[in-house]
């Protein structure tokens, strides 16, 4: 399949299929908190219980005397969750859908997506309280706000692709699903989230910026609490990869489609 | 497409299942050679034939013969490790019963879920067709239940009737022909009837030699997966019923 070929069946796909990818989400939400007792509430209870843990425990352990600290905290981890909540769930999204797709054609890209936009919720009530936060610590509200919708946009995209590949991968290798959260476990500490890039060794702050996470969370911060715009040449290496990454995924899917089913497992 | 008159033309497509094996440090040691024939399934095995459009197809053989494994290739859902498989047509549909449902979700969701999977429209859904599809099933009793708490007959019976609204131009059947209990089964065989005699091109793998001397034009006779015969109906399921006795 050419590259012109591979886009415009995935644009296709993706019109074809909308309504049972909205569908989708809706119910997943659904059963997601069909077998709770608190239901729905807890779409805004867990952000809210996260943000307190952490902020209570954080400050403690690092003896953070600075007023913003929340802010500083909290304007990174919603966006270090979102994707490492997505990646995780999102990992078995194929492999364990294939029963669905044992009979007729369904485009795999489908599940990845759901899951991510399932995780948009909780995010964006992590968002509400955030910018609740700025209010009750006095923090000015500016116009670089504006920039929010890009940044969500760009992390929904890199996320799409990265838990594409993570549940290509588990396809194949069922231990995947063993290794992934240690790799989420490097990749926090790997992201600018409980420290910022500036507070590194010189010598390894270029690798550090390569991060597409790392440029996310750094462009929240930069966004909710010092009212800056996010670095220009870093989003900009940030949207590049992210659509190759996210073609060149759609790609991969493509490839394997009539592959996965035959896995023996 | 350079033959619009044929559905499906096929030209020694194989396909083989590979068993995966774990790694074990006693093969490492041992320098044991894996044995790479007894961890392979040859499901089929070269076979070539054509179909032309508003004709059937029946396919017999034995169990294991590899009759549902070429009906997923037609279905687009496995891709043949070898040789050339054109349908010409982007409209196939493998009616099963085995369905992937939701069990915390209700038997609405479900086949909202399942219709638009299958092609089905969500406009025409939402003006009449999901009633129509719940009034064929017979289930307005327990459509808003959650799954869970649907026997196995009723699920059949929902997936059913959801597939049988579904009007593709391939339709390819593995052994169902009839589903539920006795009042449902007539009516869902009713169904199926119809299907089959519309001038869409079906395929069908069957046990039942009369249902493919009554309905198929061509019947092909898979054995281990290779195809031993392929022609006229009749002629073929006389040298399948010989062989088999």
């Amino acid at each position: 399949m050419s590259f012109f070929q591979t886009m415009t069946r995935f644009f296709k796909e993706l019109v074809q299929y909308r309504h049972y990818i909205v569908l989708y989400t809706k119910f997943l939400q659904k059963s997601r908190v069909s077998n709770t007792f608190l239901g729905y509430i807890w779409w805004f209870l867990d952000p809210l219980l996260n943000m307190a843990i952490y902020i209570i425990l954080v400050r403690m352990a690092f003896n953070q005397r600075d007023p913003n600290f929340p802010v500083f905290f909290f304007s990174a981890m919603l966006v270090w969750r979102y994707f490492s909540m997505a990646v995780q769930q999102g990992a078995v999204s194929i492999s364990s859908n294939l029963s669905i797709c044992k009979d007729n054609y369904v485009p795999k890209f489908i599940f990845p997506l759901t899951v991510c936009l399932t995780s948009l919720t909780p995010f964006l009530f992590s968002l509400i309280f955030l910018i609740a936060m700025m209010f009750l610590l006095q923090i000015p509200i500016t116009i670089n706000l504006l920039y929010t919708p890009l940044l969500i946009l760009a992390l929904f995209l890199l996320t799409w692709t990265c838990t594409m590949i993570v549940a290509h991968i588990n396809v194949y290798m069922n231990d995947f699903s063993s290794i992934l959260p240690h790799l989420i476990m490097i990749g926090m500490f790997a992201t600018p989230i409980f420290y910022s890039i500036d507070h590194l060794p010189e010598q390894y702050q270029f690798y550090m910026k390569l991060n597409p996470v790392g440029i996310l969370t750094s462009s929240f911060r930069q966004v909710f609490l010092y009212g800056a715009a996010p670095p220009t040449k870093r989003v900009l290496y940030l949207i590049g990869i992210t659509f190759i990454m996210l073609i060149s995924s759609v790609y991969l899917l493509y490839a394997h489609d009539q592959k996965y089913n035959k896995i023996s497992r | 497409m350079k033959n619009t008159k044929s559905i499906i033309e096929a030209e020694n497509i194989s396909l083989t299942y590979h068993i995966s094996q774990s790694f074990s440090l006693k093969k490492v040691f041992t320098k044991t050679e894996l044995d790479k024939e007894k961890y392979t399934v040859h499901a089929v095995k070269d076979v070539s034939f054509t179909l032309d459009k508003s004709q059937n197809l029946g396919i017999v053989g034995s169990n294991g013969s590899g009759k549902s494994t070429l009906l997923r290739m037609l279905s687009k859902t496995y891709a043949p490790d070898s040789g050339k498989l054109l349908v010409n047509t982007l409209s196939t549909q493998l009616l099963t019963l085995g369905a992937g449902f939701f069990n915390e979700l209700t038997g609405r969701d479900n086949l909202y879920l399942n219709a638009l999977l299958l092609g089905l429209k969500k406009e025409d859904l939402n003006n009449g067709l999901a009633d129509e599809i719940i009034a064929f099933s017979e289930l307005e009793q327990s459509i808003d239940l959650p799954m869970f708490t649907y026997s196995s007959g009723m699920r059949s019976r929902l997936t059913f009737s959801v597939s049988a609204c579904v009007q593709p131009e391939l339709l390819l059947l593995d052994e169902v022909f009839s589903v539920g209990d006795a009042h449902f089964k007539e009516k869902s065989e009713k169904r199926i009837q119809e299907m089959i005699k519309s001038d869409k091109s079906v395929v069908m793998i069957t046990h039942d030699e009369n249902a493919i001397e009554d309905h198929c034009d061509h019947a092909m006779w898979l054995h281990k997966g290779e195809m031993k015969m392929f022609g006229d109906a009749k002629h073929v399921m006389k040298e399948y019923l010989d062989f088999t006795k």
